[in-house]
């Protein structure tokens, strides 16, 4: 396991190629005890370094998604999903439909402040809230 | 956003290893995974959440220490 380790490391820098990598390591579960933290946490302090330009939030998300598909809890669809959207730059203007980071609610932007932050409102609520925009994600626009 | 591939190269078995240590406990230690396809991975509390960020953010510090010691620039590559 240690060679294919290595062999893995000077062969591919690329990030998704590891990840699988460590995903099946996990899976193959070499040690006796506690396989998951093995390779889940390698691949947790890799993204935190890959991922450090993240505003804090956003990278807390992606490590977390990270971990959990090593674990083998989340399919890789689900996590390049969560991660593409956690890296989308969102310049959100108003009438953009948004949801949190944990999709626990939804609704539409009202407008942008002068210091960055979003008003918006969720779906079914007169009340207007405010939020920096790292803790929204931009959501599809409904088809007509 | 640039992946900060820069960073990776200043990473140590000690950093990943103090984060395992950190985080041993949300495993389980039966190979759940390798028998069933499917793992698990214990939800982390608030309060450990925001230690994660905390040893996140110290590490990226660490890193970028490092590669302004080891004489390369820090910043992402353009």
């Amino acid at each position: 396991m240690r060679g294919r380790v290595g062999n893995q490391a000077a062969r591919h820098a690329d990030p998704r190629r590891n990840l699988g990598f460590l995903r099946q390591c996990h899976r193959q579960h070499p040690f006796l005890f506690f396989n998951g933290n093995t390779f889940a946490e390698i691949a947790r302090q890799l993204s935190a370094a890959l991922f450090a330009d993240l505003p804090t939030g956003r990278r807390r998300e992606v490590v977390s998604a990270v971990a959990h598909y090593i674990a083998g809890v989340l399919d890789r669809q689900a996590m390049v999903e969560i991660i593409d959207g956690l890296c989308e730059s969102a310049a959100l203007q108003p009438g953009d439909r948004v949801k949190t980071l944990r999709s626990s609610s939804h609704g539409i932007v009202k407008r942008v402040l002068e210091d960055g932050r979003v008003v918006w409102q969720a779906d079914g609520s007169s009340v207007e809230l405010t939020a920096l925009p790292e803790t929204l994600l931009r959501e599809a626009a409904d088809l007509p | 956003m640039k992946l900060r591939i820069d960073l990776l190269e200043h990473l140590t078995d000690q950093d990943i290893l103090e984060e395992g240590l950190a985080n041993v406990h949300r495993y389980k230690p039966e190979p759940l995974f390798s028998k069933t396809g499917v793992g698990s991975l214990l939800s982390a509390s608030t309060e450990e959440r925001a230690k994660e960020v905390e040893r996140s953010t110290e590490l990226i510090r660490k890193l970028e220490e490092r590669a302004r010691q080891s004489g390369k620039s820090s910043s992402p590559p353009r």
